[in-house]
């Protein structure tokens, strides 16, 4: 039950930052949505190996890195995807708890090296779909 | 399909009432009545389309901001004309409806609901959307605000409309029997 979107950060070349590249920005906590990636799309041309990992951040200061997805492996020169079949269905939930108990809801990419090209779709829900 | 819907029927929309029925619509504060002489379908189209950006005269809607109320001309109806619509965003955007520019819809004491792309989902026939515009002197026109809940800017927030059409005969006292159809808010 949810709207299906491209995430609103656009086209993102990671910058193999510890904390993560932000790919989505849910809307403000008032609106109450969460979101559920439904694809992922990815190009590494770096020339060496790299991986990826999606996840989002906690409520300790500018936010420390929370993995939520386990690592994808990016071949060098080669594009992938991930659809939503092969997707585990994680809701993305903005947590208000202070510290570490929170998490802010938004999506966020590290990547082992920078310059990997990545594009998401989300789905926006106002709860995990009934099947 | 029902081929006489009650007037916020829960599933696809008709119209309320047949041809020579007669139908009673409180408005401008008293029970006006009349006799349903015309009833013809308004389809969702590209002309039932307003895109409120535009419309409002920016170029976009800020993110997490509001396009302020104002009519939308494509639902202005001649005097003794009935509209009868559910609508719903084509955009990420939220619609707030008012009944002119001050009585809000679709308002319990505490809050005032919005119709968004998620109304859809909960509710497939967009029957929590119906409301009636009721032509004339002084006209009853809705006013549409939009908020975006989004945390980027929109170039296009656009709301599509569909329903009846209504071309009514005034009548001079209450009938025997009607309609009893509440198009003004109390």
């Amino acid at each position: 039950m949810g709207i299906l979107k491209a995430n609103n950060a656009g086209l993102v070349t990671t910058t193999a930052v510890a904390i993560g590249d932000l790919c989505h920005t849910l809307p403000v906590a008032a609106q109450a949505r969460t979101a559920i990636i439904r694809k992922i799309m990815w190009y590494n041309n770096t020339g060496a190996a790299a991986t990826l990992i999606f996840g989002t951040r906690d409520n300790v200061g500018v936010g420390a890195w929370v993995p939520l997805f386990p690592t994808i492996n990016c071949v060098n020169g080669m594009d992938g995807e991930l659809m939503e079949d092969e997707l585990p269905e994680i809701e993305i939930v903005r947590d208000t708890s202070a510290g570490a108990a929170g998490t802010n809801g938004n999506i966020y990419v590290v990547s082992s090296v920078a310059l990997i090209l990545v594009r998401l779709t989300v789905e926006e829900t106002t709860g995990q779909r009934r099947r | 399909m029902s081929t006489v819907a009650n007037i916020y029927d829960n599933g696809p929309i008709s119209p309320i009432a047949r041809i020579k029925d007669n139908l009673s619509v409180w408005t401008s504060t008293k029970w006006l009545h009349y006799k349903i002489d015309f009833i013809e379908p308004v389809p969702r189209s590209s002309p039932m389309v307003v895109e409120m950006v535009v419309a409002s005269g920016a170029t976009t809607i800020a993110a997490n901001g509001t396009i302020g109320k104002q009519i939308v001309p494509i639902l202005q109806m001649n005097s003794n004309e009935l509209l009868h619509l559910r609508w719903e965003p084509l955009d990420d955007v939220e619609g707030v409806l008012w009944e002119l520019a001050g009585q809000a819809r679709f308002s319990p004491r505490g809050a005032h609901a919005r119709v968004s792309l998620m109304t859809g989902e909960f509710d497939p026939n967009l029957a929590t959307t119906t409301f009636y515009i009721v032509g004339g002197t002084p006209a009853m026109d809705m006013n549409l605000a939009v908020r975006n809940p989004n945390p980027v800017a929109l170039a296009v927030a656009r709301f599509a409309f569909f329903g009846y059409r209504y071309v009514l005969q005034p009548l001079t006292s209450e009938p025997a029997t009607t309609t009893w159809l509440p198009a003004q808010g109390r």
